[in-house]
């Protein structure tokens, strides 16, 4: 596998061009050394430690939860981008986009599907990974604050979920943000102010698919991305994730 | 107990056992011996320095660290379980649709107005509790409840038996919340009445 096609000659002229060695800095890493180079040298691989514990990889120790729910993040992400092109923020448009994007848009029904289910799947997740945390006493210091960052994590993974269910504006959307957000003309003292705020009107409407649309785009992607970054960097500094108990 | 051997006692100026006639002189002949020249055997002197526990001693003999390289292991585990989650994804996508109903209209109200699942334990409590209890102090004492976890535990154990109290309380918070978003997903219809599964589902995804 590490040296595959070595003895092709086309295969060979390929890896030792200059094209190629511009890309790949270091062959197929096959000794303890090239291995960790690899995950240093890598942007994206060295949000990783060059070593783990190995109780840590272990699939019966994290279930992969909170990894899972990053990937999932990561698959909304792409689904959602891909969603965006289609998609037009109106109240006369949007649930015609909706249609559009199930009927005449390539693939637009099966990644339109997928986001949707990847979204629920991952409010499950991050809450299934709150509880696996728990349950190995994960949040003992040093990851006091880590365990908060993650609570907001969750509330953020609500507010992504919550301001999406709005965005196909059919009946279910309309009547599910309407149940929703009349909670917050029960607040006390400024009842109208906060549902002023949330719906962007005094009643759902144009300002409030708008007020809906921006926050689940960027305002809620961007912080949360943000709030992981934290909270990935942590696990790192405290010593990576926590021991068994 | 863990001593030290010192072949030279009398080079270090510093050390206690400037006291001779307290510190404990060991050596295989009978009686106190004075301090000899470094590594001639008999003459060396020893000091206590800690008394150490059985327990603790057990723990000092394991291996402290036992790491695998993240190429290969680690990143195998990841390459795998996103994989399986691809997969299920795309299957889910292909064989079950996600809703859409009729066009969004404020003058057609539903049988059965639904908040999203997660929200359906809060919509159960707002039908048991004056709203402004349930529906401004349950989240955020919820919330809060949650990211209070670590400072109401401040016992340093991880096994739930030592740690039963907090145990007790994030039980609460999450088979409560289960038990009242279970309710509210499955045993509620129109007018927000119970209405057992068998008799109808209104729920949405």
């Amino acid at each position: 596998m590490s040296n595959g096609g070595e003895g092709n000659p086309i295969i060979r002229a390929i890896k030792e061009s200059v094209a190629w060695r511009s890309l790949f800095r270091q062959p197929y890493p096959t000794t303890s050394r090239t291995r960790a180079l690899a995950v240093m040298n890598n942007v994206f691989l060295h949000l990783h430690p060059v070593r783990v514990k190995r109780h840590a990889v272990r699939y019966t120790y994290t279930f992969c939860l909170g990894g899972i729910s990053f990937f999932l993040f990561l698959n909304l992400t792409v689904t959602g981008l891909f969603l965006m092109f289609f998609y037009v923020p109106s109240v006369s448009q949007a649930y015609q986009d909706i249609q559009a994007i199930e009927a005449s848009v390539a693939f637009g029904g099966f990644v339109r599907n997928m986001h949707r289910w990847a979204a629920h799947l991952m409010v499950l997740t991050v809450f299934l990974h709150m509880i696996r945390v728990f349950y190995h006493g994960a949040y003992k210091p040093p990851r006091e604050f880590n365990w908060v960052i993650g609570v907001l994590l969750l509330f953020l993974t609500l507010a992504l979920s919550f301001s999406g269910y709005l965005l196909p504006w059919d009946q279910i959307a309309f009547w599910a943000i309407t149940v929703g957000t009349q909670l917050a003309t029960y607040f006390p003292i400024v009842a109208d102010e906060a549902s002023f705020f949330i719906l962007g009107g005094i009643q759902i409407g144009q300002g409030t698919l708008l007020r809906f649309y921006v926050a689940h785009v960027i305002f809620f992607p961007l912080i949360t991305a943000i709030l992981m970054v934290v909270h990935f960097w942590r696990i790192r500094k405290d010593g990576g994730i926590s021991g068994p108990v | 107990m863990t001593i030290e051997k010192r072949p030279n006692a009398t080079a270090d100026k510093n050390a206690p056992t400037q006291a001779p006639e307290r510190a404990p002189v060991v050596s295989p002949g009978s009686g106190p011996k004075l301090p000899g020249p470094p590594g001639v055997a008999g003459t060396e002197r020893f000091r206590l320095l800690a008394y150490v526990k059985q327990e603790s001693m057990v723990r000092v003999d394991k291996r402290p660290d036992e790491t695998v390289l993240t190429w290969p292991h680690l990143l195998r585990a990841e390459f795998v379980m996103a994989m399986l989650i691809t997969a299920l994804l795309v299957v889910t996508s292909v064989f079950i649709q996600a809703p859409l109903e009729e066009m969004a209209n404020a003058s057609v109200t539903p049988h059965v107005a639904k908040a999203p699942w997660y929200f359906l334990g809060l919509q159960e409590l707002l039908s048991y509790f004056n709203v402004t209890v349930a529906g401004v102090l349950v989240v955020p004492v919820y919330l809060g409840g949650l990211a209070l976890v670590p400072y109401i535990d401040r016992t340093p154990y991880k096994a739930i038996r030592d740690r039963k109290l907090i145990w007790v309380f994030f039980m609460c918070l999450m088979i409560g919340g289960l038990i009242i978003t279970f309710i509210g997903s499955f045993f509620r219809g129109p007018g927000w009445n119970w209405v057992w599964p068998w008799d109808g589902l209104f729920f949405n995804l």
